[in-house]
């Protein structure tokens, strides 16, 4: 192993490290969300009654000026977040929730785009490897020369 | 007067588009040659008609000619003259003639642009096709979308509607859907060429060819239409953010997915003669996709199911949807076997498998969009049921798909076709890596959360350092090799390939904006107060004061601006009055924000109530981080797709004395293309 490779060996070492301890301090540290960061989530889920398209959060209607604050009030309050949210169901029904039910038919929502990644993502692979087994032309001395031939003519014609 | 000569240039531009059309398609078939050059005459008439026709709405406009319904609705006395220009695209019909005038420029442009390949029935086929489209629009005019309808009453109004209260309250409007209307319009000519090669037969790699700056231009607008959009709802409707993931807004990103999709994928059919069916499939559904974002956003159908059907143009424009998408399935089907390419990739660490995995990830950004835009209609119209889908869902899809569409865009660009070798890797990886590894330390030292936003800042660095080390080698060797300076040498290279240069310049614009999305959604401090007058609020280091409302009132509108005192660290920033607006014409009041943009954080102040009886306002006060970086890296997108549009420049090859240095120039403009080095030990053979 030359010096130089060595020294390549021990950088990436050092990246792979850095991003190990970066990936642990961000996943212990994001446990813990604020106040406020529930109250502008919880107001993202929830849409606004009396709008087109809008969420609480993206509202400026009263009600949904009224529904912000006792989303605050629930989050100062301590409840959890079926608790804060379940009043509004109650009262406006299903589709005040913005996030669609993962049970159900809903269930296609999420599914759809992850299985299109998964078995697209499957085919690619599965075609690589045919590709990588399949024997590779091997250009003769031949087809060397007529690339090479090509290529001049080419050349003096768009220069 | 001006709606007859409106009317007449709509019927004109409607019997040039329907001759010209039949006209074009009957010569292409037979390959009669006077019949095409006949043909390509009607593409002035369109163009005339479709002219005189915005032309007389623009004249209806300003002398406020209230006997036409459309002036009526959406204009009055006191409508400032910029927002009654702008009121040609304020509603539906004039939107769509807005549509019309540009697609017969358009139309026009190309036409004049294959002037000398008239005979071509590649050429006629495509200008046919775009003829037809021509055609379904100004028959929209003519039909359910007539923009030159009287009033209803027999005596003519004094004073108009007035356009909508949001429509007349930011210049940005003048800007924003013209240019998205450029973007979606001219998806046309690239869509027109793509179903000419599936009917000529010549669905080689000349299409693209021909198309290639088209679909720049139309995805050049596109992008800045939708930067633009972000920004007015950013500065106009006053919530704080930029992207609500409304429907309106998931229509005009649908096509821009496929778009950009396909700008990635055409370097594979150039290169490789793959990917045939794919790419025409990408092109025909962007087009589509304008469809039926129009569909989604002008019949009415998002308020509810079961208004659409209340007009007729969502019909219409349904029936057209599916025509294009079934006559474009019908056509590859006919021409299945002939598309098939013999094409193979040779490593999975290549450019052109790196460009599949972003043709993966771009189709499921899109396929989430169109789901999460589609299915509360389809729940509603199949099963009754209403569902909502809204941010959450987006955003918890499209994080992962953007985490690795910036890892892409950081490792694709360095990947030489076909295949490469351990030691490629190494050399042009590792200190962008570690310049990525950096960053993200330092954000995390520095108290960033989140992993989506740790990772794109991360990703985000390592993508600039490798577009620094592109541009940086290039320079370096072309520097020794010609003995140029700093400034000559990179113009030349650039010169030399725009489209990677303008490409990698584009990356840097993404970067900017994905970098800005992920600071804005995760660190985003957000305020609601009811303040009296003298009181104050602190957030993240900003003081702000409330010092008392101001009442103005204008023809057009009333408002009341709350005068705010801001101060950041002992130093006075100055007073910004987020106001609410009354028009005489809405019955909501409007709020205008009022926002302080530094290169760190925006200040935005809105406010959501006058005083109060105990003279409180109430006011929302928000800090968003970064946020200038958007349109930032929107003008960098932008200064990029022109960069791509410039010629190439071709440069005699080094000889002679300067030989020696020349190998090293062209190792190094290889290493930038992507080349594999002739010296490389993975290169294998020559292609099938």
């Amino acid at each position: 192993m030359s010096a130089g490779s060595r020294s390549r060996v021990v950088a990436w070492a050092l990246i792979g490290i850095a991003l190990v301890v970066v990936a642990v301090t961000v996943v212990v540290r994001s446990g813990n969300e604020t106040d406020e960061q529930r109250v502008a989530r919880l107001s993202r889920s929830l849409a606004c009654p009396v709008c087109t398209g809008e969420s609480v959060a993206a509202s400026n209607a009263s009600e949904a000026q009224v529904m912000r604050r006792q989303i605050r009030e629930g989050v100062a309050a301590g409840r959890s977040d079926a608790e804060i949210t379940d009043p509004f169901v109650v009262a406006y029904g299903d589709d005040i929730l913005l996030e669609p039910d993962a049970g159900g038919l809903g269930a296609i929502v999420w599914a759809l785009p992850v299985l299109l990644v998964a078995g697209g993502g499957a085919a690619l692979a599965i075609a690589l490897r045919r590709w990588s087994r399949a024997p590779r032309l091997v250009a003769t001395a031949a087809d060397e020369e007529l690339v090479a031939r090509l290529r001049a003519t080419h050349d003096r014609e768009t220069s | 007067m001006r709606q007859a000569i409106g009317s007449f240039s709509l019927t004109l531009a409607a019997t040039g588009a329907i001759s010209g059309a039949v006209v074009l398609a009957v010569g292409a078939a037979r390959h009669d040659v006077r019949w095409m050059r006949l043909g390509r005459r009607f593409v002035p008439v369109v163009l005339i008609g479709a002219i005189g026709a915005v032309a007389a709405m623009q004249w209806a406009l300003n002398s406020h000619d209230y006997s036409l319904e459309y002036v009526y609705s959406n204009v009055a006395n006191a409508t400032p003259r910029l927002f009654t220009i702008t009121a040609l695209w304020g509603a539906l019909e004039g939107s769509i003639l807005l549509w019309g005038l540009i697609l017969a420029i358009y139309i026009a442009a190309t036409a004049h642009r294959f002037r000398a390949r008239a005979d071509d029935p590649v050429v006629a086929w495509a200008t046919a096709v775009q003829l037809f489209v021509a055609l379904f629009f100004f028959a929209l005019m003519l039909g359910p979308a007539d923009p030159f309808t009287s009033h209803a009453s027999p005596i003519t109004p004094f004073d108009g509607q007035g356009p909508n209260a949001l429509l007349q309250n930011h210049p940005l409007m003048a800007f924003h859907p013209p240019m998205l209307y450029a973007g979606y319009v001219g998806f046309t000519i690239p869509f027109s060429f793509a179903i000419s090669a599936l009917i000529t037969g010549r669905f080689g790699e000349g299409w693209l060819a021909d198309t290639r700056r088209a679909s720049l231009v139309a995805w050049g607008f596109l992008t800045v239409g939708i930067v633009l959009g972000a920004w007015w709802s950013y500065e106009v409707l006053g919530w704080g953010g930029y992207w609500a993931w409304d429907p309106v807004e998931n229509a005009s990103l649908l096509p821009w997915l496929t778009a950009t999709a396909f700008m990635h994928s055409v370097m594979v059919q150039e290169r490789r003669g793959m990917l045939r069916v794919w790419n025409l499939s990408l092109v025909i559904a962007t087009f589509a996709l304008t469809i039926l974002g129009t569909f989604l956003t002008r019949s009415g159908v998002i308020e509810s199911v079961h208004a659409f059907s209340e007009s007729d143009i969502g019909v219409w424009l349904l029936v057209f949807l599916g025509v294009i998408v079934l006559g474009s399935l019908v056509l590859i089907g006919l021409r299945g076997d002939a598309l098939r390419t013999p094409g193979r990739i040779d490593s999975p660490l290549s450019r052109e498998a790196a460009f599949l995995a972003n043709n993966l990830l771009f189709a499921a950004f899109a396929l989430v969009v169109l789901i999460g835009t589609v299915y509360p209609l389809l729940a509603e119209a199949l099963r009754d049921e209403r569902v909502s889908i809204g941010e959450p869902y987006f955003r918890a899809m499209t994080a992962p798909i953007g985490i690795g569409l910036l890892f892409l865009m950081a490792v694709a660009p360095v990947l030489p076709w076909r295949a490469t070798s351990n030691a490629v890797l190494r050399d042009r990886l590792l200190v962008p890596a570690a310049v990525g590894v950096a960053v993200m330390a330092v954000t995390v030292a520095f108290g960033a959360r989140g992993n989506a936003q740790v990772a794109a800042f991360g990703l985000g660095a390592f993508c600039l350092a490798g577009i620094g080390r592109n541009f940086g080698v290039g320079v370096q060797a072309r520097r020794r090799a010609r003995h140029e300076g700093v400034v000559r040498a990179a113009g030349r290279m650039v010169r030399g390939n725009p489209r990677l240069y303008g490409g990698l310049v584009v990356h840097v614009g993404v970067v900017l904006i994905g970098v800005a999305i992920a600071a804005s959604s995760g660190y985003t401090a957000k305020r609601e107060v009811q303040l009296a007058t003298g009181e104050s609020v602190t957030i993240s280091g900003y003081t702000v004061s409330y010092l008392g409302s101001v009442e103005t009132v204008t023809d057009q509108k009333s408002t009341v601006s709350a005068r705010m005192r801001v101060e950041r660290g002992g130093d006075d920033l100055g007073v910004y009055e987020p106001s609410i607006s009354t028009f005489p014409s809405a019955t909501t009041a409007i709020g205008t924000p009022s926002v302080r943009t530094s290169w760190r954080n925006d200040l935005y102040l809105s406010m959501s109530s006058t005083e109060d009886a105990d003279g409180r306002i109430g006011i929302t006060i928000a800090v968003n981080p970064l946020i200038v970086w958007l349109w930032i890296g929107g003008a960098v997108m932008a200064l990029g797709t022109v960069v791509c549009l410039v010629p190439r420049r071709r440069e005699p090859s080094l000889s002679g004395a300067g030989a020696g240095a020349g190998v090293g120039a062209v190792a190094a403009a290889a290493d930038m293309a992507g080349e594999t080095r002739p010296e490389d030990p993975t290169v294998v053979g020559a292609s099938t």
